[in-house]
């Protein structure tokens, strides 16, 4: 414990400071004292009117008189019934009406709110509505309302991106909620708890997802993150063990499910167990267009397994429009290893090529130390990293949703709740954006670091394929005596020649045909 | 060369720095895709222009074989417009009419009028898209479709040729049917097509006859 003793000479500036900022009084008018001697007069006062105030502090008067208004309880009401009419659009302007004409202290305030938020959300809008909903379960002028703003909120984060600053961090976090029905406890606890994970409280964490209700939704996202963190301290076994226990809870949740599935997958390839991992990464059911990671993934357990046909199969997989953004350089070294481990060298060659021709610009680029922002292909890279991709997803809704109050004009034009929304929304907007900016740095240093990374190891690949077309010069047989597999007519396999069109069920069933033109040597380095 | 691939911190990342999507609906355990069953189809069709044969079996008095033109206009995957399908038939005696008329002469010709002539414009519903490996060789493309609309009909005992128009009926009718489509190519293809017109009125007799008029098509397809 300190205690500070104050010098006297500490208090003189303070002194000044305090005159300095505080407020001289407006004498009155006729009672100024004549300018004493030597002084220059001051100039005359702006030009007054009947009341003896200047234009300016008329308007500001109006102002504050338009501000007093009171607008009575009728208006909320009228807003209620309309909204309990199905007439959202007119909800809303009356709600507003009595929310801009009353403060926040007013007897329906709170509701007014609440009912505005549900407005909004009815109609599409769903920031203004998380704004709304927000305000009553943080102001909580109405206690009463907190239950159901909470489950809306929670409803809304399920369903679309939002603002996971305000819900999560200003909101869930940073609040106390005092007893709230189970289910939304546990949508509280969980969040709090992921928070808590997040910020390297582990054990305040742990005490959050303890309180979670068994078999609920929480529940298993809880041991998800709980799993992960044993990843992080590389105790796999106790990591699979977590992740096991989710899948074998016969839950019916498919996020919770297929992340599981994969990262299991995941840590049976680093145990080298190819067979159990591929046999996993097939039981994902995610939509095709979150699968590409997942293709990739098995591309590399299956050339683990030496069934080079599958795995170049996965790799043609990644072709498909629906994986066209995926950043995926690790497509080419993949090929090139095929290739090169079948003894196709001309065509491994021509692999580390393409990789050069779709990234090169991109690795030229980092090598100059221009500005990477400005480069195509990294910048689309970072943007797919996972924190980035959250972001990115909001603030296209914002755009969305900012886009749509234009058809609202008639209704919200003329009474201010068109360019209060367009305020909340270019605010918004722009505050995502910042906030991607600064992510946007990290991510694209992290893609820059992996182009270079994959740079050197296609430049070491090139290296190898050139040795090994000379050792193949230095005297081997220049053509190998192979049988070549034919495709039956008829039987139990039915093949489809590849043409080009991508049907989603057939993706995981690729092959590649292709030969094997190697003799005896270093085959499967 | 690289073999540890999968980072384990980037797993952590994507994690803990994104909130796992909560995008499910707990009722849902499947989430849907934003894609349909095929993410590219080859064999887009956009303005398609037919030719082909025409044989019309079902008039017990005369067989029809004739050609047919056809243009239709693609608006997506599911629905079309073909907005003519335009035909002629040279009519065949049948045998039952050759008696008929040996046997009982006070028959007379024009109580058989056969389709001349014959407009549809039809909706096309295309109810199914896919593929078939043929022996393991090759792969066939096809769609087969619904059509549903209207018809008018030429309907004449004698050849136009005879210029005998005195017992000729125009007519108005239901169409509607079932077809078939194959791809050579993106661009070529050939068709089946089985319609029937259910005939509601006659504009120059002013009676109802309904009666049965059915057409199998066989055509050449090209998108333009």
């Amino acid at each position: 414990m300190y205690s500070v003793k104050t010098q006297p000479w500490f208090l003189l500036p303070i002194l000044v400071a305090v005159l300095w900022a505080f407020p001289v009084p407006a004498q009155e008018e006729g009672s100024e004292a004549p300018p004493e001697e030597g002084e220059v007069p001051l100039p005359p006062p702006p030009p007054t009117g009947e009341t003896g105030l200047s234009d300016e502090e008329l308007k500001e008067l109006e102002g504050m008189v338009e501000e007093e208004v009171r607008v009575g309880p009728e208006v909320f009401d009228e807003g209620v019934k309309l909204y309990y009419e199905g007439s959202y659009v007119d909800a809303a302007r009356r709600l507003w009406d009595y929310l801009a004409g009353n403060q926040p202290g007013a007897d329906q305030y709170g509701y007014a709110e609440y009912f505005l938020a549900m407005a909004f959300d009815k109609v599409g809008l769903t920031h203004a509505a998380m704004e709304y909903y927000y305000n009553v379960a943080k102001n909580r002028t109405k206690p009463e309302l907190l239950p159901d703003a909470l489950q809306a909120i929670e409803r809304i984060s399920r369903n679309h991106p939002f603002d996971q600053e305000l819900i999560l961090k200003d909101l869930v976090y940073d609040t106390g909620f005092g007893y709230v029905r189970e289910d939304l406890r546990d949508f509280v606890e969980y969040y709090q708890g992921l928070l808590d994970y997040r910020n390297g409280f582990i054990r305040w964490g742990l005490r959050h997802f303890g309180k979670l209700r068994e078999d609920s939704y929480y529940l298993y996202k809880s041991r998800y993150v709980r799993a992960v963190y044993e990843l992080v301290k590389y105790n796999l076994d106790d990591a699979i063990k977590t992740f096991i226990e989710i899948l074998e809870s016969d839950i019916e949740l498919a996020d919770v499910v297929n992340s599981t599935r994969q990262s299991v997958a995941r840590i049976l390839f680093e145990q080298k167990k190819f067979k159990e991992a591929y046999k996993m990464y097939e039981t994902i059911d995610a939509p095709i267009e979150k699968q590409a990671s997942v293709f990739l993934e098995e591309a590399w357990t299956q050339y683990y397994m030496k069934d080079y046909r599958r795995a170049m199969g996965l790799l043609y997989a990644l072709e498909a429009p629906a994986f066209y953004r995926y950043f995926n350089p690790e497509k080419f070294l993949i090929k090139a290893l095929i290739y090169k481990n079948l003894c196709h060298y001309n065509v491994a060659k021509d692999a580390v090529a393409e990789f050069s021709h779709y990234y090169g610009e991109a690795i030229d680029a980092i090598y100059d130390r221009v500005d990477l922002d400005k480069n195509e292909i990294i910048l689309d890279a970072a943007l797919q990293e996972p924190a980035l991709v959250e972001l990115g997803r909001f603030q296209r809704l914002l755009d969305t949703e900012l886009g749509m109050l234009d058809n609202f004009s008639s209704a919200w034009g003329d009474n201010g709740l068109q360019d209060h929304l367009s305020r909340i929304y270019d605010l918004k907007i722009r505050d995502a954006n910042r906030r991607l900016e600064d992510k946007l740095d990290l991510g694209i240093r992290a893609v820059a670091e992996r182009l270079l990374d994959f740079d050197e190891q296609m430049n070491l690949l090139e290296y190898e394929i050139g040795l090994s077309i000379y050792k193949r010069l230095k005297g081997a047989p220049a053509e190998k005596e192979s049988k070549k597999d034919l495709i039956p007519t008829s039987g139990p396999m039915v093949y489809y020649e590849f043409d080009g069109e991508f049907w989603n069920d057939e993706l995981h069933d690729f092959r590649f045909f292709i030969e094997d033109r190697c003799f005896s040597e270093e085959r499967w380095e | 060369m690289r073999t540890a691939r999968f980072s384990l911190v980037l797993l952590v990342m994507s994690v803990l720095l994104s909130v796992p999507s909560a995008r499910a609906q707990e009722q849902s355990y499947r989430e849907k895709s934003a894609y349909g069953p095929i993410q590219r189809r080859l064999f887009e069709l956009n303005h398609e222009i037919s030719i082909g044969w025409a044989y019309l079996p079902l008039d017990p008095f005369a067989k029809g074989y004739g050609a047919q033109l056809s243009y239709t206009i693609h608006f997506n995957h599911f629905i079309a417009l073909e907005l003519f399908r335009v035909g002629w038939t040279y009519n065949r005696d049948s045998k039952l009419k050759t008696k008929l008329l040996d046997q009982m002469p006070d028959v007379s010709p024009a109580e058989f009028p056969a389709v001349v002539f014959f407009e549809n414009t039809n909706l096309i519903f295309k109810l199914l898209y896919g593929k078939q490996s043929l022996f393991n060789r090759t792969v066939v493309h096809f769609e087969v479709y619904a059509t549903l609309g209207g018809a008018f009909l030429f309907r004449n005992p004698y050849p136009i040729w005879d210029g005998d128009l005195n017992n000729a009926r125009y007519e108005f009718g239901v169409n509607g049917g079932f077809g078939a489509r194959f791809w050579f190519s993106p661009r070529w293809s050939f068709k089946i097509d089985l319609r029937d017109t259910v005939v509601m009125l006659c504009f120059n007799r002013g009676d109802f006859p309904l009666e049965n008029s059915a057409l199998v098509g066989f055509s050449f397809a090209v998108n333009i």
